[in-house]
C-alpha cells in the first residue's frame, strides 16, 4: 500500500469518528437530560429537526474549515445551513418510489 | 476593397457581415482591428474583459482573409470576431474564472466550443468577463468579479447581469459581433435580458462543456449571446455536436437556416401560415414592474397574428428551485473543493462567495441524490406539459437590472419572483431563448423568455426570429460615452 494509500484511509476514518462524534454531541442533551427535560427537548426537536441538523453541520464546518471563517461569516454558514436543511424537506416532500432512479448514469467506457 | 468600419459594421448581423466578408467588401483583419480598439476603449469601462487577445486575433484574421482570397469560404462564422465568457480554457492565454485565485491560470489546451468556432473561421478577439465561479457561491451583489461589476451598456449605472455579464455587456455595446456565455441557472437569460441580447441557451448536452470551469456537470450549458435570434442560430450551428471528451454531449445533429415560412424583414406575416402554439406560463406577469409588464403584453400583441396564445398555463407543481439548488452546492462544491479546502475563497470579490463554498459543502449526499432522482420525474411532467405547445412564453426577467451597488434583495423588494421558470427548465435541460422587447425605467432593456422541449431550439428560433422580423428591438444601440 503506497503512503498516500494510507494517509487517504487514515483521514477518512478520522472524518468519520469525527462526524460521529458531532452527531452524538447533537444528540447528547436528548439522551441525557432528566425525564422533563428532555421531553421538552424532544418536542423543541420535532419542532425545528432541520435547526439541530444544521447545528450539527455547522459544528462540521467550524471543525474543518473554522480557520477560514470569521464569527460572523460563521453565522452567515449557519443561516445558509438552516436555509438548505428547509430546502431538502420540500424536497422530501415530493413522493418517490424505490424505482426512481437519479438522473445520471455511470458509464463503464472512459470518455 | 474599402477599409473604413464604421460603428454600423460593429452593429450588423453575423450575416450582413459575412455577406461582406465573402464579397471582400470588408477584410477580416480591418474588422478585428475596429473591435479590438472598441473593446479597448470601451471594455473596461464596462467591466466587460478580462483580457484582448491582440496577437491571436490578428493572426486569425489575416489567416481568414488568405484563405477566403483564395476562395475557401467557410461558412457564416468566416473572419468573424468574438469574444469567448473566460470559463472556457484557451491554449496560453489566461482563463480566469472571473476569480481573483485563478487570474493567473493558463490552460495548454482549448475547449472544444473554442476549437469549433476556429473551425467555423471565428476570430477570438477577447476573454470577457464573468461573476467569479459562474456565480455558484451565492453572491448577493454585482460587484462579485475580480474586474469589478459588469455594467449595461444602457446604463453604466446598472447591472449586466450575471453571471456571463461580460458576454452581456460587450455584445450588446458592438464590442464583439457575438460572444459565448453560460447557463447552469439563468446565466445566459439574466445578463441577454438585461442588456437587451438574444441570448440561447441550448438543451443540455447540445454543446460539449470541455474544456469550460464546471460549476454543476449536470446543469452547465455553453451558448450563444448575441443580438439577433437569427445570428443565435448561426452561432449554435457552429457550437453543436457530439464531444468524446463529454460523455454528456449527445449525437443529435443540429442545422440551422431561416425556414421557408420566415418572413423578410418588415414584410407582414402572411395569415394563411400554420400559427405557433404559444402558452403564456400562468403567474408569470404577477409582480412585475410596470414597464416589464406592459411591454410583455405589448409582445403578446405582436405575437398574436403568428400565435395561437393560451393564458395561464401552470408549470406542474415540483419543488424546482430547490432541486436546482441543491445540485448546484452539492456539485459546486466538490468541482470547487480545492479553493474551498485551501481556504483561499476569502480571496473572492463577493463577500458570500467567501463562504457560500462552506454552506455548500455541507450538503448531504441523501439530499443530492433525491434532488437527482426528482429530475426524471420532473422531465416527465414537463415533457407532457410542453408537448402540447411549440413553447411557453414568460418576461425574461420581472424586473429591468439591478443598479450597481445595492444587494440584489435590497434592488427590488416588491417585486418578488414569480414562478421558477429558468429553474424548470433546467432542472430538465430545455432549452430556452430571450429576446428584447422594450424598454423599462432609466433606458434598461427588458426581455421576454421562450422555452421549449428538449432538442427544440429550431422551435424557438423560428418563433423568437418571426417576432423579431416584426420587431426593432434588437436593432437598437446604446450610446456610449
Amino acid at each position: 500500500m503506497r503512503e498516500t494509500d494510507r494517509k487517504d484511509i487514515g483521514s477518512c476514518r478520522s472524518r468519520r469518528d469525527f462526524a460521529k462524534k458531532v452527531a452524538l454531541l447533537a444528540v447528547a442533551p436528548l439522551l441525557s437530560s432528566p425525564g422533563s427535560i428532555r421531553s421538552q427537548e424532544k418536542e423543541s426537536a420535532k419542532d425545528k429537526p432541520g435547526e439541530i441538523v444544521a447545528g450539527a453541520l455547522t459544528q462540521i464546518v467550524q471543525a474543518r474549515y473554522g480557520q477560514y471563517l470569521t464569527p460572523e461569516q460563521m453565522k452567515e454558514v449557519k443561516k445558509s445551513i438552516e436555509g438548505k436543511q428547509r430546502t431538502a424537506e420540500t424536497m422530501k416532500k415530493v413522493k418517490l418510489q424505490n424505482s426512481d432512479e437519479p438522473a445520471f448514469s455511470f458509464f463503464a467506457d472512459l470518455p | 476593397m474599402s477599409q473604413d468600419i464604421t460603428e454600423d459594421h460593429l452593429f450588423a448581423s453575423i450575416r450582413e457581415l459575412s455577406d461582406l466578408i465573402r464579397n471582400r467588401k470588408v477584410s477580416c483583419l480591418a474588422l478585428t482591428q475596429a473591435y479590438l480598439g472598441r473593446l479597448e476603449k470601451y471594455g473596461t469601462k464596462l467591466g466587460a474583459v478580462v483580457t484582448i487577445t491582440h496577437d491571436l486575433a490578428r493572426k486569425q484574421a489575416q489567416a481568414a482573409d488568405e484563405e477566403i482570397r483564395s476562395g475557401h469560404f467557410r461558412g457564416p462564422l468566416h473572419g468573424i470576431p468574438y469574444g469567448l465568457k473566460d470559463l472556457a480554457a484557451t491554449k496560453g492565454i489566461p482563463t480566469t474564472w472571473g476569480a481573483e485565485p485563478y487570474k493567473n491560470q493558463v490552460f495548454d489546451f482549448d475547449a472544444t466550443v473554442v476549437k469549433k468556432l476556429r473551425e467555423a473561421g471565428a476570430i477570438l478577439v477577447a476573454k470577457l468577463s464573468m461573476v467569479e465561479l459562474a456565480g455558484g457561491f451565492g453572491y448577493n451583489n454585482a460587484d462579485a468579479s475580480f474586474t469589478g461589476p459588469g455594467r449595461t451598456p444602457w446604463n453604466t449605472n446598472y447591472w449586466s447581469g450575471g453571471s456571463s455579464s461580460g458576454p452581456g455587456a460587450a455584445t450588446a455595446a458592438g464590442l464583439v459581433a457575438f460572444s459565448i456565455g453560460s447557463e447552469t441557472s439563468g446565466s445566459i437569460i439574466c445578463p441577454s435580458a438585461f442588456c437587451g441580447l438574444s441570448g440561447l441557451r441550448p438543451t443540455y448536452g447540445r454543446v460539449s462543456r470541455y474544456g469550460a470551469m464546471a460549476l454543476s456537470w449536470t446543469l452547465d450549458k455553453l451558448g450563444p449571446m448575441c443580438r439577433s435570434a437569427d445570428d443565435s442560430g448561426l452561432v449554435l450551428a457552429a457550437m453543436a455536436g457530439k464531444d468524446p471528451r463529454d460523455p454528456t454531449s449527445i449525437n443529435k445533429p443540429f442545422s440551422y437556416s431561416l425556414s421557408d415560412q420566415q418572413p423578410s424583414e418588415n414584410e407582414p406575416i402572411k395569415s394563411n401560415r400554420k400559427k405557433f402554439k404559444l402558452g403564456v406560463i400562468k403567474g408569470s406577469t404577477d409582480h412585475l414592474q410596470e414597464a416589464v409588464k406592459r411591454n410583455f403584453q405589448d409582445s403578446l400583441k405582436i405575437l398574436r397574428p403568428f400565435c395561437e396564445i393560451i393564458d395561464e398555463v401552470p408549470l406542474p407543481d415540483l419543488p424546482f428551485d430547490p432541486v436546482v439548488e441543491t445540485i448546484v452546492d452539492a456539485e459546486g462544491a466538490s468541482a470547487l473543493r480545492g479553493l474551498v479546502e485551501s481556504g483561499r475563497s476569502k480571496q473572492l470579490r463577493s463577500t458570500n462567495d467567501r463562504w457560500g463554498g462552506y454552506s455548500g459543502s455541507m450538503i448531504l449526499a441523501v439530499d443530492y441524490l433525491q434532488a437527482m432522482r426528482l429530475r426524471v420525474p420532473m422531465k416527465r411532467e414537463m415533457e407532457r406539459l410542453y408537448s402540447r405547445y411549440d413553447a411557453l412564453i414568460a418576461p425574461a426577467w420581472n424586473t429591468v437590472a439591478f443598479p450597481i451597488g445595492k444587494d440584489f434583495d435590497k434592488a427590488y423588494p416588491e417585486f418578488s419572483s414569480g414562478p421558477p421558470i429558468i429553474e424548470a427548465g433546467n432542472a430538465v435541460g430545455q432549452p430556452a431563448i430571450s429576446v428584447p422587447n422594450g424598454f423599462g425605467q432609466d433606458n434598461l432593456p427588458t426581455g421576454i423568455q421562450l422555452t421549449g422541449r428538449v432538442w427544440g431550439e429550431n422551435r424557438l428560433l423560428a418563433i423568437a426570429n418571426a417576432f423579431q422580423s416584426q420587431t426593432g428591438w434588437h436593432k437598437k444601440r446604446p450610446t456610449l460615452s
